[in-house]
């Protein structure tokens, strides 16, 4: 021993390099280090060395192990002049290392670390030395945002997930396909464990969520009738989501596994106890978790309707509001004609008796002023009446949002309308009762006005038209581009329930109530005759249901049309496009793929600049597609202010393929940006092998690229979002992208011409 | 049905815990995959933030809880002017707050605009609330209203009141008003 202390310097380089394997032990043996709490440096670590430490802590305790200093990559500083990276070494992380002491292995430098491999993914806590356990501490909890992986980088790039920008709805779909998936390929057990670390979490509940921008040159009815939809709409979909967030089985399930049946009988015969009694202890443990759990639930919904009742409310002022003004309006007018009728009248009269035309116009205004109390008495009761019809609305949403809540799975466009029909004939049914008793002073003047038919008759009632300046433009509409976006998304076209439809909805339902709301002593409430809308009847999400307004199933979608290319905004109208398919997975009705072109049907006219495109998946389950259209605003082309491109920026994934889709080939090629240095010389290919001549100008830029006609040339077909190479040796920066269209009916190569005049 | 399966040859992911830096991942979101997102967690639920970039190129903020964006921290006057600065160079700037109050409150307040300025409110009312005096400088001023409350009518003002009563009374010379 003491030959040996002779010969050994126990210096670092001197002695041979000794390294080592360890684990780092457990977060209650790092103190202040791993805390950081004090004057801890928190690069010195208590850790474990496989060989030269036992494997259990009796014999050598985790807070009698060793301090590691870790060495530090050059690229993170040591702390000097400011310059340091934290050290992101957790409590079990495998370790490699070397003595800087030598032999007598007491001074360990950790070089680096092994990462955690995929099977570590639901780790417990420590139990022994050398057994894998959680780097998770309690200053580093497990996330409840984040998936908690606990992997390294050999497993690859995406083990560390993020959550996505997705609804809660493509999450739930794309969960429940990857768990088939896993359980198909590997198993229920492997597959669920699999599943578990590759899961998607969606990063906000928000998402998906629709948000108005209304424009203020709408008139104010369609403002309100815009917001009351997307209101709705939104709680429909909050519900939904907040219902699906508690599976009272799921979780029965989950607790019934904490406390294993076969475990309480074993339990319960070895200490001589009955399993019931044990039985006794879990049931009412989970009833009470789950009813807990309930609460908390009917907490929240209950939270979220009354978030939207106080919206609906002024919304439905506003809406009462103008249509109130609207009817005042009429019977001003009618008013004015009656008055000016009464002073002809009273003038013809007093003159043909008197011939005096002086005492006949005094006698002609004091004949008009007469209706001056009973018309004061009319202006004055208004403001009441338009209280009373916006108080007894209150009531009616109330129980519009219950029906909705409970009954309403799925948010239609019938829906909307009965909804916003609902609305409306409770205000017309208010005003009606209102108004008809305070007219009866002035019916002279209005000569019996029908307010009943004048509200239910006319939709211009409905439709007020915003006030517009005189001298400004003749578009005055033209730009109102956006007022719906979808939260993480991107713009919406509005879905608009037209006013016909919204006044046919509210007199059918007039007629199905018998008129209750229009008869002045008719009950205030749901007596109002919301009972009669689909929205207030359970079975409208039973399939097959019918109502006397229509065909309006509003449940879970038993079908789907797949995806539709809305093209609206900037003024312009009449634009379509379809999508092309590609990237294609499955087959038949399950067929999905990516967006990879649009094939624009009609250029349609009137954009003063781009439009916006709407990728709309009835499906709801295709994401990721953002196309861009490409206006003409040459004014001396014939396709001026028609759109002439629709251009796919990223393709998505997960569309579903409705139909066996033709043959797909690139149309022509659009320059997103010319670059330069190309010479003519340079070629262009696609991903799919197909070839195209660029034409360069002077200084290089591509200004036009000819493609292979296709019906002459043996094309290849395009079945991937098509990459774009341009082979230069020359030329940067050109930017290309190809235009996708149906194969044309292919002629087959022109092998000779021959020349049949002679 | 097999997943689509991207590469992950670009993504890079520096993981700190509860806070984590993403480039390149091919993952698709609502708007394509991302360039790169920023994304953390506070204590507890739905206490999240996430910055990013979309492959679309548009650039995302959002926070479960409050946004705060302030400028001139220091607590005097920023050097440039303006302690906050948002520009739109094309397009519109969309403020909106559904369900609650848009405020905003400053020693001075001035609204420009090059072509019209709108107002409107669906219910409620505008109040226009000074010790001093509101100043109209324009060239025509038309007001179409329901009823005119006004105290005093001075040299060249013409109250017209185009109310109901102005309504029902137009074309006759019935004195209408009280």
């Amino acid at each position: 021993m003491i030959e040996e202390s002779i010969l050994k310097s126990n210096f670092i380089g001197r002695d041979g390099f000794k390294w080592w394997i360890g684990q780092i032990g457990p977060e209650s043996c790092q103190g202040d280090q791993i805390n950081e709490k004090g004057n801890a440096w928190g690069n010195r670590i208590r850790v474990r060395i496989m060989g030269y430490h036992p494997q259990n802590p009796i014999e050598l305790p985790d807070n009698q192990l060793p301090w590691a200093q870790v060495l530090l990559p050059s690229t993170a500083g040591t702390g000097g002049g400011g310059m340091v990276r934290s050290i992101r070494l957790t409590p079990g992380d495998s370790v490699f290392g070397f003595f800087l002491d030598g032999d007598d292995a007491q001074q360990p430098v950790i070089l680096g670390a092994f990462g955690r491999p995929s099977f570590d993914t639901k780790l417990g806590p420590y139990k022994q030395p050398f057994q894998p356990y959680s780097g998770f501490t309690s200053e580093n909890p497990p996330s409840t945002y984040f998936v908690n992986n606990e992997v390294g980088t050999q497993e690859g790039a995406q083990v560390i997930s993020i959550p996505e920008d997705l609804t809660e709805q493509l999450c739930k779909v794309l969960n429940d396909k990857k768990l088939q998936s896993f359980i198909g390929k590997f198993g229920e057990e492997v597959g669920k464990l699999k599943f578990n670390k590759e899961k998607l979490k969606c990063a906000c509940l928000s998402l998906g969520r629709i948000v108005d921008i209304p424009s203020s040159k709408l008139s104010n009815s369609k403002i309100c009738q815009i917001e009351i939809s997307t209101e709705m709409e939104n709680m429909v979909s909050d519900i939904k989501k907040i219902k699906e967030s508690f599976d009272p089985s799921a979780f029965k399930e989950e607790i019934s596994s904490l406390f294993d049946t076969d475990a309480i009988v074993e339990v319960a015969d070895e200490l001589e106890s009955t399993a019931k009694e044990l039985q006794n202890v879990f049931e009412p443990f989970l009833k009470e978790q789950v009813s807990e759990l309930e609460g908390v639930l009917k907490e929240t919904i209950t939270a979220r309707k009354d978030s939207a009742a106080k919206h609906l409310k002024v919304l439905g002022g506003g809406l009462a509001a103008a249509m109130m003004n609207n009817v005042t309006s009429e019977i001003a007018d009618k008013a004015n004609k009656g008055l000016i009728s009464v002073g002809d009248s009273t003038f013809a009269a007093v003159f043909a008796a008197t011939k005096k035309r002086n005492m006949a116009k005094q006698a002609a205004i004091r004949a008009q002023e007469s209706f001056l109390p009973a018309l004061k008495n009319f202006k004055k009761g208004m403001p009441c009446v338009l209280q009373n019809v916006t108080d007894g609305l209150t009531e009616s949403l109330f129980d519009m949002i219950d029906g909705l809540a409970e009954n309403v799975d799925n948010f239609t466009s019938c829906i909307q309308t009965q909804l916003l029909g609902g609305i409306t004939n409770q205000i017309m049914g208010g005003l009606i009762k209102g108004i008809m008793p305070s007219i009866e002073g002035i019916s002279k003047l209005t000569g019996g006005l029908d307010i009943g038919g004048f509200l239910r008759g006319k939709a211009s009632s409905l439709a007020d038209i915003a006030a517009i300046f005189e001298c400004e433009e003749s578009t005055p509409l033209a730009p109102v581009d956006v007022q719906q976006i979808t939260f993480g998304g991107g713009p919406k076209q509005v879905i608009d329930s037209l006013v016909d439809d919204i006044l046919n909805v509210a007199n059918k339902a007039d007629s199905l109530t018998d008129g209750l709301l229009d008869v002045a002593d008719a009950v205030s409430g749901l007596g109002g005759g919301m009972g009669v809308f689909d929205f207030m009847n359970p079975s409208v999400s039973v399939p097959g249901f019918k109502s006397p307004f229509g065909e309006c199933y509003s449940g879970p979608k038993l079908s789907c049309a797949g995806v539709k290319i809305n093209i609206f905004g900037k003024g312009g109208v009449g634009a379509s496009a379809r999508a092309i398919f590609g990237d294609k997975i499955g087959k038949g009705v399950e067929a999905v793929g990516s967006i990879i072109g649009i094939d624009l049907k009609s250029g349609g006219s009137g954009y003063n600049g781009n439009p916006f495109i709407e990728i709309v998946d009835d499906c709801e389950q295709g994401y990721g597609a953002v196309a861009e259209a490409v206006v003409d605003m040459d004014r001396h082309s014939p396709t001026y202010q028609q759109v002439v491109d629709v251009i796919v920026i990223t393709p998505g994934e997960n569309y579903p393929i409705k139909n066996e889709q033709e043959p797909i080939v690139v149309d022509h090629i659009v320059i997103l940006d010319p670059g330069s240095g190309y010479t003519k010389d340079d070629v262009i290919e696609d991903s799919a092998g197909n070839q195209y001549t660029p034409i360069v100008d002077r200084v290089g830029r591509i200004i036009s690229v000819i493609s292979p006609n296709n019906t002459e040339d043996n094309v290849n077909e395009i079945t991937d979002f098509p990459k774009l190479t341009v082979k230069t040796e020359t030329g940067e920066g050109a930017v290309l992208q190809a235009q996708l269209k149906p194969r044309p009916s292919y002629q087959g190569e022109i092998k000779q011409v021959i020349d049949c005049i002679s | 049905m097999s997943e689509k399966e991207p590469s992950w040859q670009k993504r890079q992911v520096d993981s700190f815990g509860k806070f984590r830096i993403e480039y390149g991942s091919p993952q698709n979101q609502l708007k394509g995959p991302r360039v790169y997102t920023l994304v953390a967690e506070g204590n507890g639920k739905d206490k999240t933030s996430k910055i990013g970039m979309g492959a679309d190129g548009t650039y995302d903020i959002r926070v479960d809880e409050t946004l705060n964006l302030s400028g001139g921290a220091k607590g005097t006057p920023p050097r440039e002017g303006n302690g906050v600065v948002i520009t739109s160079v094309e397009g519109g700037i969309a403020i909106t707050c559904q369900k609650g109050k848009l405020s905003l409150v400053a020693e001075e307040i001035e609204l420009v605009a090059t072509k019209n300025i709108h107002q409107s409110c669906t219910s409620g009312n505008i109040t226009l609330d000074t010790p001093k005096k509101v100043h109209f400088k324009v060239r025509d001023l038309d007001v179409d209203m329901g009823i005119f409350n006004g105290n005093s009518v001075v040299g060249d003002v013409v109250v017209r009141d185009a109310g109901f009563l102005a309504k029902v009374c137009k074309g006759t010379e019935v004195n209408f008003q009280e």
